[in-house]
């Protein structure tokens, strides 16, 4: 033992390093949702669309920077894009477009012109309406706002280009080019609009900690020179780094004013020291293996998985509590007697959750395998602490103490279920939940909603509702992905999609939408342009139309009959430089485009418009994330079940078939009253309620082991133990049910609610032995005066 | 669209140099309007006889600009903070703000210029008084050459006594024109309703 004790040390002390490496180095936690995608059963093609999207739309930022006065406005938004750049975490800042830029566009679609038509100016020629066309140039000739001079005449007589540019359309519509700034005004203040893409390692926690700490810094900055000035941000990092930091606070705040209580707990209840540091011991251990294991085999761990995770191993303290609880008993006998008498409950304990916990892994769901192996190398290195360890350092002679109104106060819940003359009551108490859980199970319904779950702070959201107010694009979640053979044919099909989008949104079913056809049109489209123009227009009326104004030479403008306009044409940081990121770059065969979608207000007319159309799908991203939710919460409850399942041929291999039902008995039952009961208070189910599930079932069945395993003249030190065990378990997880982050509270109220009811039916687990001996419990009690506790 | 700034142009360049330089023309204050008609020649190369054109015109501060063709043909055409509008018949052609680069802040040196404030003018073009004080000349030349307006006007200049009322506008490209304005009144009358229709719906 003493070797095995001493290697224990020895590969704690691996560990020990390995993990100080890895913190010396720089640990990265992952707080990108996608990163808990599962990688199975994907289309690749919507698979790379959401990847580019992600990519495209996810690293996005729009500060708004505004002022009274228009030229402190854009000094503040220059600082911060000087801030922006020099934080080195920008891919690209757009936020000056000059001339430059709009000559580009202008000299991208010039050459083109004769086939670029508006939709309006099509529809009229179409129509046989070229007189229309005509009569608009006359007036425009003749108007105060010529769009040209003689040149341009002769080049586009009927001004067509300057029209089609006209119905462009933009992005941002409220959005002016001041002096090359993009601005806007507002209730008399300007605002300058600076757009970024972030690079594309910023979603870690100390990235994203950075970066938003290098915007409130400028903020505060520019605040110190003009007061009023007003700072305007969206982009999903900014949600990301609220939600992580709000998590991380509240779960540390909680966190701690449940450690100081149950060490006051665990410190009344032995009336020393020593189980209190076995306790620090046992969880300490247990986390640093998690860690430094799942920084080796993962490299980085998902904030998400670490916060479950560390609660998850929160279990561990109920190895050491058990065999603290065990000194405290009767015939307590020496260290290594109390360990053999509770080794086989808490060997049974982790081997049951060490199985719950490897069916996660059957998922294909990344964030459930970290969770999954943290908390098992947690619970396993907790474990063998308390086996190797604790006896060797709990060899003195234990210090009397008057613990016994503990036991006899623990000991109650065994006399409870056992007494006869508690019947009534408990069959009003039964009854009562069962009721209860009906009632519950009226309001049950689930609910995966990622914009419910994520905890959005209500700062950022009034800034992004400001920002759409003021610019009109929104986070851009929703797409339709057209995929083709070439390009060409993806245009094509684009055009018929936006034609029945362009009906859609007189209809009110969506606000916008931008689509790269609607400003590079197919080549097909630009043929029929070309002869629309040729056949209805200048045959018919461009003579006329030069007689009218006296031009003499009735030149024809000549155009290059095989050159067209494509998409690869776009200018970069040009007005129209938004458009390339609608276009995917392909990596498997073929072509695809994007069409965002703005403000949708009818999902499922949208989803409708696409029927029909052979390759162009709906994608919706904040809608895969609800659905990544409801899926991880189906896996959890499915894994749920199944690991009951796999924990039986243990279970019935110790206590036969009637023995191991009779154990998973208050589990089972603690696992379908909970979600119930939760639902009284109107919670919906979601993913957390879920994993909390998962909780619960490892430590309920801890807790009916333990009291299966527990021997006559035992049951009460027993139930000290799960009592602490339980105490020590709502008072650090279930507190979160504090949390204003829903997630969390979701999680802790669950945990609260099953523990309780665990901790309840735990004794008819051990209810059998009991009928065989009415009156142990009571003689147990009797017995303890001798006790002379050890811990 | 350069052609958007032109008009713009000529009617602040007009009206705020001349304020600038002769005291004897009027402001218009807040509330009050400048109400004319007009008559355009367009000399483009290449044409037999310039494009003519007459009507009516109405400048309001805080509104905008609206300017009516009504021979050969009737077009409006409206300018205001919001972007600019032009109709033809039933047929209106709108190009909001964004569209149009440097809209906003040409229609905020029109504001500055009709309220007295002239000075933002300054940054785009250099003024040369050639008159007497009673009937001035002015002559405007772009300051910057390879700006949007350096690289569409050559000169602009003025003539006029309390009001401005001759603009000729010669462009890089040869192109020029020649504005006579008449029958000018500088009004405290509410909008007609028609008029503030019309403002209105640019934005739209």
């Amino acid at each position: 033992m003493k070797l095995a004790a001493l290697s224990w040390l020895g590969a704690l002390a691996a560990a020990g390093a390995y993990l100080a490496l890895r913190l010396w180095t720089g640990v990265e936690f992952q707080t990108d949702l996608m990163a808990l995608m599962p990688q199975e059963e994907r289309d690749a093609a919507v698979q790379h669309a959401n990847d580019r999207i992600n990519d495209v739309f996810g690293r996005r930022i729009v500060l708004l920077v505004g002022h009274a006065d228009r030229t402190t406005a854009r000094t503040a938004a220059g600082i911060l894009v000087q801030a922006l750049q020099g934080s080195g975490m920008t891919q690209s800042i757009t936020y000056r477009i000059g001339e430059e830029g709009y000559r580009a566009v202008g000299r991208m679609f010039f050459p083109h012109r004769m086939g670029l038509l508006s939709s309006s100016d099509r529809a009229r020629l179409q129509e046989g309406r070229g007189q229309e066309i005509m009569v608009r140039a006359l007036a425009n000739i003749y108007g105060p706002i010529a769009f040209g001079d003689a040149i341009l005449l002769r080049q586009d007589p009927f001004f067509l280009l300057p029209t089609y540019l006209a119905s462009l359309p933009l992005p941002m519509s409220r959005v002016v080019n001041d002096e090359g700034l993009l601005s806007v005004s507002d209730r008399g203040k300007t605002f300058v609009v600076i757009e970024a893409e972030l690079n594309s390692n910023v979603f870690s926690l100390a990235a994203e900690k950075q970066f938003v700490s290098i915007i409130n810094a400028s903020e505060r900055d520019l605040r110190a020179s003009a007061p009023d000035i007003e700072l305007l941000r969206v982009g999903s990092i900014f949600y990301a780094h609220a939600g992580a930091v709000t998590a991380i606070q509240e779960v540390s705040v909680i966190g701690m004013i449940s450690t100081f209580t149950i060490v006051v707990v665990i410190f009344i209840v032995f009336r020393a020291l020593r189980p209190l540091w076995f306790s620090l011991l046992t969880v300490s251990v247990g986390i640093m293996c998690a860690f430094s294991v799942c920084f080796w085999l993962y490299g980085t761990l998902h904030i998400g998985a670490l916060l479950f995770g560390v609660s998850l191993i929160g279990v561990t303290v109920d190895y050491s509590l058990h065999y603290c609880s065990e000194g405290l008993s009767s015939h307590s006998g020496d260290a290594w007697t109390r360990l053999r008498r509770v080794l086989p409950g808490i060997t049974l304990g982790l081997v049951t959750t060490l199985i719950g916990y490897l069916t996660l892994l059957l998922a294909p769901f990344p964030g459930l395998h970290e969770l999954a192996v943290f908390s098992a190398v947690g619970l396993l290195a907790s474990f063998i602490t308390v086996v190797l360890w604790l006896p060797w350092f709990d060899r003195d002679q234990p210090a009397p103490h008057r613990s016994r109104r503990f036991l006899l106060a623990a000991s109650w819940l065994w006399t409870f279920w056992e007494e006869p003359k508690y019947q009534r009551t408990r069959i009003v108490l039964v009854g009562g939940c069962v009721m209860l859980a009906v009632i519950g199970a009226a309001r049950f319904k689930v609910d995966d909603d990622v914009r419910r779950l994520q905890s959005l702070a209500d700062d950022l959201k009034l800034q992004e509702f400001s920002i759409r107010h003021l610019i009109g694009i929104g986070a851009g979640t929703q797409f339709f992905l057209i995929q083709g053979p070439d390009e060409e044919a993806v245009l094509e099909k684009e055009e018929q999609l936006t034609q029945r989008l362009e009906s859609a949104k007189q209809h009110g079913v969506l606000a916008q939408f931008q689509a790269v056809s609607q400003i590079i049109p197919s080549i097909a489209r630009q043929r029929e342009n070309r002869a629309l123009i040729q056949d209805r227009l200048i045959i018919p009326f461009l003579q006329a139309y030069y007689d009218q104004i006296g031009i003499s030479d009735r030149k024809v403008p000549e155009v290059d009959e095989r050159s067209f306009l494509t998409p690869a044409e776009i200018p970069k940081n040009s007005p129209l430089s938004f458009m390339r990121s609608l276009i995917l770059d392909n990596k498997t065969e073929g072509s695809s485009h994007l069409v965002l979608l703005n403000s949708v207000v009818k999902e499922e007319e949208l989803r409708e418009i696409a029927h029909g159309l052979d390759g162009v799908r709906f994608i919706d991203a904040a809608g895969d994330f609800s659905r990544l939710f409801g899926e991880y919460r189906r896996r959890a409850v499915e894994l749920l079940a199944l690991s009951s399942l796999t924990m039986m041929p243990i279970l019935i291999w110790r206590y036969g078939i009637m023995g191991s039902l009779r154990v998973l008995f208050p589990p089972a039952v603690a696992l379908i009253l909970t979600p119930a009961l939760v639902a009284l208070g109107g919670q919906p189910f979601t993913f957390f309620n879920a994993i909390a599930l998962v909780l619960v079932l490892a430590i309920s069945i801890d807790y009916a082991i333990f009291c299966k395993e527990a021997e006559v003249g035992h049951k009460s030190s027993t139930m000290l133990g799960i009592s602490l065990a339980t105490l020590t378990t709502i008072l650090s997880f279930g507190l979160l049910a504090l949390s204003s982050v829903y997630a969390v509270q979701a999680f802790g109220i669950t945990l609260a609610v099953g523990i309780s009811l665990a901790f309840l039916l735990s004794p008819l687990a051990g209810f059998k032995q009991a009928q065989h001996r009415p009156r142990a419990s009571l003689l147990d009690i009797g017995d303890e005066r001798h006790s002379v506790p050890s811990c | 669209m350069i052609g958007v700034l032109r008009v713009v142009v000529i009617i602040f360049a007009s009206i705020g140099l001349a304020a600038a330089s002769t005291p004897r023309i009027t402001i218009i204050g807040p509330g009050q309007t400048l109400e004319g008609r007009f008559q355009q020649e367009r000399h483009l190369p290449g044409m037999a006889a310039p494009l003519q054109s007459e009507g009516r015109f109405l400048l309001s501060p805080g509104h905008g600009l609206i300017w009516q063709c009504e021979k050969p043909f009737t077009t409006t055409t409206v300018i205001t903070p919001a972007g600019l509008l032009q109709k033809v018949d039933d047929d209106a052609l709108r190009l909001p703000t964004s569209r149009v680069p440097f809209l906003r802040h040409f229609y905020d040196m029109l504001s500055g210029v009709l309220a007295g404030n002239w000075s933002a003018t300054n940054s785009d073009f250099k003024a040369v008084q050639e008159g007497e004080a009673g009937e001035w000349r002015i002559r405007l030349t772009p300051v910057h050459a390879e700006d949007s307006i350096g690289a569409e006007i050559e000169s602009i200049l003025l003539t006029g006594d309390s009001f401005v009322n001759i603009v000729e506008i010669h462009k890089i490209s040869g192109d020029w024109e020649r504005l006579v304005f008449a029958h000018q009144v500088i009004s405290s009358k509410p909008l007609s309703i028609t008029d503030t229709a019309l403002f209105d719906s640019v934005g739209q």
